[in-house]
């Protein structure tokens, strides 16, 4: 999976290890992920996954191995990795749009007013936010404050999306809504993506390769890959390999606590 | 997207608390109203039975008669001075605090330098500065205003600086990601964030500024309502003492809510529920 192509475009990382204090909390991370691939990575609660995710935006410098985005090392947090976060994140003194449009009102942003306008109403729509455009976050749901998250990520157009299980503090029903409405948009919008969670079932509907970390100090155990391509409906967690490939998984995650 | 659906519920929901919270609000209006009543009536019958002996606690009635005889004749222009010292003395210090305190909140370095130091002129109550102030200013309009702005400075600078301090990382991470530079970040997250301590800050100091500036103009002040009690006291007018207590309160009482009122407006992006 190391071919030449993917170490140019997409995500590259290489013998990555980071230690806190004392605690060895990832050894040796090797990951490629090509252009416009959706990856998610589950490992027991309390490895590295984070620590990884945070590596690669930027918030946590490892002490060894290198982290390459489209071939340009990472130096710090950027809009070329976005990331969408566990915690609500969004702000609360700014309407639905004016998160969306926070980032392309920077001057990081290289795009004219008129794009602005039709990027923000753009994911506006797709997000299934217009009538809510108005609104303060606190007058939302916690699956409507995720929404207005992940729009504003995809608003920076980022040249990878870093979700840190985005969905965990979500009721069942809200989390499969926000499930599907995250492959919808991605099918249209298709980036790359890197998703940190610890479901495993979730982890399968929606990438297309599932990275199976080992408990601290965390590795790659296992890259799974899933089949079904653009086909993200419901039916397939019932489906006998969705299945098997869950026990699998889950399996690999419990032998090695 | 069923997910709207479950959106317009809740924003629907939202809607109608805002709209049972008028009921509220006025429900404990007249709750407020009842808590002043029982005082006075309390007051009423203290003064009647004249436990404090004969004619040193006058009724609410003549203190009202007082009150409304002064208005007309001068208490008024007492009251509007007072009212002007509080507001310029605590709008300077504040506007001299909140920056500071912006940026002592911001960096980390220059907060564990002064923090000390703030808090020791902090615990000093300004009302000990008058002599000194008095030795060094005169008994003028300068004294009195830097009392208040000493006042209105420090209890300012604390809670604006510690807001920030306590400020949550993810807003600010957010930003980073979404390519926000370090000036950006202050402006767009830093200060937006710190507006909910400031309006906190502008509350307790006209509180502190009221005790501060009654207590200057009890020392030395020819107007303002603390010269006003100062002089019936000397003429053992009572009822003048006690209508200069009482336009006291009302003022602050004002203030206070006329800060609160913004406040509710200019942070009402706050969710008071989660709080």
């Amino acid at each position: 999976m190391t071919q030449p192509t993917t170490a140019t475009r997409g995500l590259t990382v290489r013998g990555v290890s980071k230690d806190f204090g004392n605690v060895n909390v990832l050894r040796d991370v090797d990951l490629d992920i090509a252009d416009g691939e959706f990856v998610a990575v589950v490992g027991p609660s309390g490895s590295g996954k984070s620590t990884l995710l945070n590596a690669i935006a930027g918030f946590v410098t490892p002490d060894r191995g290198e982290l390459l985005v489209n071939g340009a090392p990472v130096r710090g947090p950027g809009p070329s990795r976005c990331v969408v976060f566990q915690e609500y994140a969004i702000f609360p003194w700014l309407t639905v749009r004016r998160n969306i449009d926070f980032g392309t009102r920077l001057r990081a942003w290289k795009g004219t007013r008129q794009e602005r306008a039709r990027v923000t109403q753009r994911y506006l729509d797709m997000m299934g936010l217009t009538d809510f455009a108005d609104a303060l976050p606190k007058t939302l749901s916690g699956g409507m404050r995720q929404r207005v998250a992940i729009a504003r990520a995809y608003a920076v157009d980022p040249e990878i999306l870093l979700m840190d299980e985005p969905f965990a503090a979500l009721d069942a029903q809200t989390r499969e809504q926000m499930q599907e409405a995250l492959v919808d948009i991605n099918q249209r919008e298709r980036r790359t993506v890197l998703f940190v969670t610890h479901q495993v079932e979730e982890a399968i509907f929606l990438a297309d390769r599932v990275v199976v970390m080992s408990a601290r100090p965390a590795t790659v155990q296992e890259i799974v890959d899933v089949p079904w391509g653009d086909r993200r409906t419901h039916e397939i967690k019932t489906e006998p390999e969705f299945v098997r490939l869950r026990r699998h998984i889950e399996t690999l995650l419990r032998s090695r606590r | 997207m069923t997910g709207v659906g479950t959106g317009l519920g809740r924003y629907g929901l939202a809607v109608r608390v805002r709209r049972f919270d008028v009921g509220a609000r006025l429900g404990r209006l007249g709750l407020g109203a009842a808590g002043f009543a029982v005082v006075v009536v309390a007051w009423h019958l203290m003064a009647v039975g004249e436990i404090f002996g004969t004619g040193l606690l006058p009724r609410p009635l003549e203190v009202g008669r007082v009150i409304v005889d002064g208005l007309g004749n001068g208490l008024l222009d007492d009251l509007l001075i007072s009212f002007r010292r509080v507001l310029v003395g605590v709008g300077l210090g504040l506007a001299i605090a909140a920056p500071i305190g912006f940026v002592l909140g911001w960096f980390g370095i220059a907060r564990a330098m002064f923090n000390p130091l703030v808090n020791f002129l902090r615990a000093l109550p300004p009302i000990a500065l008058v002599p000194l102030v008095i030795v060094y200013f005169g008994i003028g309009e300068l004294s009195r205003g830097i009392v208040l702005v000493w006042a209105a400075f420090f209890a300012t600078i604390v809670i604006v600086y510690e807001g920030v301090a306590a400020m949550e990382e993810k807003y600010v991470r957010a930003a980073q990601t979404l390519g926000a530079t370090r000036f950006e970040i202050l402006t767009k997250v830093v200060f937006p964030l710190s507006v909910p301590h400031i309006m906190t800050a502008a509350r307790v100091s006209l509180g502190i500024g009221w005790a501060s500036l009654v207590a200057a103009e009890l020392v030395a002040a020819q107007q303002g309502l603390g010269a006003v009690i100062q002089n019936a006291s000397n003429f053992l007018d009572i009822p003048t003492v006690y209508a200069g207590i009482i336009l006291i309160g009302v003022c602050a009482l004002v203030m206070d809510t006329g800060i609160r009122m913004l406040s509710a407006y200019v942070v009402r992006w706050q969710d008071r529920g989660s709080r």
